[in-house]
């Protein structure tokens, strides 16, 4: 046999030994408790034609009927919160689609961004109003949920209070924290370092479209946690108690 | 060089520099250890860390498609491990042909991707100068300056042509368990020695 021929068939058994042991190993994770990759999953989500017609630029308030929010309840008819001016055929929030009340406060309109960043399909939101929504300032901070995209680490060293961990390779353990929150359609926060972090765009986009959530309820904190802690504000660490 | 046919003539042929020097043996040894070291740390870096977060630094290249997911997906779970097979290979010497084949493939496509991810950075006129660029290339060695990462890069390349091409096969397990195993104590031998 020639001297390329070998090289080819050593190549070739070399690239079926890594093959095996890559799938082997990747399919042992899930037996250790670890997050294997699905080999179907489409983990990172392109952005979405923009093909309709819905107001992405304002944010439709989700109030629950009691005005506070309780992750132990489950979204029904009667204790949803409900969301106004839904688009038609929308499923997420179908259960809550009733008539706001008249008691119920006027929508809450982002007007600081107003409007959709040129470089996402979501709402952009400033460190201000993270703020009002942490010291419950903002009139919709009780059925506002903030979601921070990084991972278990970073998480710990620092995350806004309150703030639900929900990192794209473990994103469906993640997300059962928080399924009443999204079945009742809370408002969602989402960041990540900030920068050039992109985590949060794609858990964003993965909330969309997976999980069905409105896009009107997402709002991107772009700065994200290096914005955040880099002022005097309150920090919570370690794991969500 | 010189080699004895099976009828026990010796016959004489003249060497390049090129193969005067890898007959010594020592590129190869060099460029196995080069690789050998650097590909098994990398692995293991990979190995030790969350898949997906390799599998994110694959996609921010934009050099393979995201549709369908299959493809980024089976390169996250296989190329570490590929990476540690070859990189055991080129430090035992076993395969080398193969394993250097390999690895020349890797940093061929991986130093084009740096290349185009620093020159996309570049042009989005964040740095004064392209060097200026510092980035976690995802490889598993944290962050990074630009232009250090692709002179590395061509130095291993260098290597992975060495050890794929070489005729030398000093301190190669198998040629030193060939060797045992006959009771021989020879000179360094070559490939073509072994072959002949």
């Amino acid at each position: 046999m020639t001297w390329g021929r070998w090289m080819i068939l050593e190549a070739a058994i070399l690239l079926a030994a890594g093959t095996a042991a890559g799938f082997t190993v990747n399919a042992l994770r899930e037996s250790s408790g670890k997050a294997k990759i699905e080999l179907d999953r489409q983990y990172f989500i392109r952005p979405k034609p923009r093909t309709g017609t819905n107001d992405a630029g304002k944010v439709v308030p989700a109030k629950e009927s009691s005005g506070t929010a309780n992750p132990g309840r489950t979204g029904s008819e009667t204790d949803a919160p409900r969301i106004d001016s839904l688009p038609s055929g929308s499923a997420a929030n179908s259960a809550s689609s009733s008539p706001t009340p008249a008691s119920q406060p006027p929508p809450h309109e982002v007007t600081e961004t107003d409007g959709v960043h040129p470089e996402h399909e979501f709402t952009a939101i400033t460190t201000a109003q993270v703020a009002a929504i942490v010291d419950g300032t903002d009139p919709d901070a009780a059925t506002t949920l903030l979601i921070d995209a990084r991972d278990v680490a970073p998480y710990e060293e620092g995350h806004i209070p309150g703030a639900y961990r929900c990192y794209f390779s473990t994103i469906d353990a993640d997300l059962a924290a928080i399924a009443d929150y999204l079945e009742a359609g809370y408002r969602l926060v989402v960041y990540c370092n900030g920068g050039e972090c992109e985590d949060s765009i794609n858990l964003c986009r993965m909330l969309r479209d997976e999980r069905g959530v409105l896009e009107e309820n997402l709002l991107l904190y772009e700065d994200g946690w290096k914005a955040w802690s880099a002022g005097d504000r309150p920090v919570d660490k370690g794991p969500r108690s | 060089m010189s080699s004895t046919q099976p009828g026990g003539t010796k016959t004489v042929t003249k060497q390049t520099l090129l193969q005067r020097l890898d007959a010594t043996g020592v590129p190869l040894i060099l460029a196995r250890l080069a690789l050998g070291v650097v590909f098994i740390y990398l692995a293991l870096n990979k190995l030790s860390a969350d898949p997906h977060v390799f599998a994110k630094s694959i996609k921010q290249y934009s050099v393979l498609p995201q549709d369908p997911p299959q493809i980024i997906n089976v390169v996250a779970i296989v190329l570490p491990w590929l990476e540690l097979i070859c990189g055991v290979a080129v430090l035992l010497g076993v395969m080398l042909r193969g394993a250097g084949l390999l690895l020349l493939v890797q940093l061929v496509a991986f130093t084009l991707a740096i290349y185009k991810y620093g020159i996309d950075l570049f042009n989005q006129g964040k740095f004064a100068a392209i060097c200026d660029i510092k980035f976690d290339c995802g490889c598993g060695t944290g962050e990074q300056w630009y232009c250090e990462k692709l002179l590395g890069n061509l130095g291993l390349i260098a290597a992975a042509v060495v050890t794929a091409w070489s005729r030398s096969r000093v301190l190669c397990l198998p040629a030193m368990l060939r060797r045992r195993r006959e009771g021989v104590v020879t000179a360094p031998a070559t490939v073509g020695q072994e072959l002949g």
